[in-house]
């Protein structure tokens, strides 16, 4: 998948990795890859300042811990990030029926 | 010793990093815990690949390839320095303007000037107070809209205000020294703290822009 097509979706793939428990920022780089199947292909390097973004907003907590004997920055979704989670799952279920509609010839139910 | 040195000089994830910290500017501590966040992010890649067979001078070129480009990946970075800096300065002039207008006002009413102020005087002073007011207010709203997004919008309004807002107030509190009454050596002591916290503050403002600018030459 392009790296431009992921963008606008990235913070929220990174709110959902973390839905399940705390993680640092190269397990959560592992859990995107692990759980797009390798499709999702961006530079790493990107993910570091969106975290750190995620926490500006107060949509992630980050605090430094050792994890095997390394220094690492872990983050943790907080509240209002469990809310931009649900805010942005809708929105993206919304716009994917409407696009399915559109695209999909017609084979999908109409919602809602 | 001499061999660790010639495996650091060419280690491809230290160039890397060096590369991508000599363009980032702005608060220190935050600027090196996001290189030793991104360090920390490299060595684990090349541990992955490591683990997976590749041998460890392909696992880092492969790393560093799979983190991006120093222009692939500085604009995120320098966004979140700029941030940094702005809610800094933001935070500075939405306390130190009300924090001087308070200061005057027990100044004044501790140690009346002698003679009545001129009309035009008094005009200086609720200038110096709307503006400074103002100034505070619109600090506040920079500094929650610094949470969201791109910086760049917030820092610019933080600029203009950030400027503006200081050379109105010693404009209004120059005119006042020419027209009013002389006050005690008092004031004397309260102008020059009041000048040194406006320098402080236009130096921070002045670091912000510099931001700002960095973050606008890459939006372009």
């Amino acid at each position: 998948m392009r790296p431009d097509s992921v963008r606008g979706h990235l913070d929220g793939l990174i709110l959902a990795v973390l839905e399940s428990g705390p993680l640092h920022g190269y397990a959560i780089i592992e859990s995107l890859q692990a759980r797009s199947g390798g499709a999702l292909d961006l530079p790493t390097g990107t993910v570091y300042p969106a975290l750190r973004r995620l926490e500006r907003a107060g949509h992630l907590a980050g605090a430094w811990s050792t994890v095997g004997g390394r220094e690492r920055r872990t983050y943790r979704l907080t509240r209002a990030g469990k809310h931009a989670l649900a805010a942005q799952r809708g929105e993206w279920e919304e716009f994917r029926d409407v696009v399915n509609r559109v695209l999909g010839g017609g084979s999908w139910p109409a919602t809602g | 010793m001499a061999g660790d040195g010639l495996t650091t000089a060419t280690d491809p994830v230290d160039a890397h990093l060096r590369a991508l910290g000599a363009v980032l500017h702005g608060p220190a501590r935050l600027r090196a815990s996001l290189l030793t966040e991104a360090r920390g992010g490299l060595e684990d890649a090349v541990e992955a690949l490591c683990d997976n067979g590749v041998d460890t001078a392909e696992a880092q070129q492969r790393a560093v390839s799979e983190f991006g480009t120093v222009g692939e990946v500085a604009d995120a970075y320098q966004d979140e320095l700029a941030a940094a800096q702005g809610r800094h300065t933001a935070a500075l002039i939405a306390v130190a303007f009300p924090a001087l207008v308070l200061a005057w006002d027990l100044l004044w009413s501790s140690h009346p000037p002698s003679g009545v102020p001129s009309p035009l005087a008094l005009v200086m002073s609720r200038i110096e107070d709307v503006t400074s007011w103002t100034a505070a207010a619109a600090a506040v709203v920079a500094f929650v809209a610094l949470r969201r997004g791109r910086p760049g919008r917030a820092l610019y309004a933080l600029t203009v205000v950030g400027v503006l807002a200081p050379v109105v107030c010693v404009g209004a509190a120059a005119a006042m020294v020419l027209l009013g009454p002389a006050g005690g050596s008092v004031y004397v002591t309260g102008w020059v703290v009041s000048l040194a916290v406006l320098v402080a503050l236009v130096r921070s403002v002045v670091r912000a822009h510099r931001m700002l600018v960095r973050t606008r030459r890459r939006c372009e």
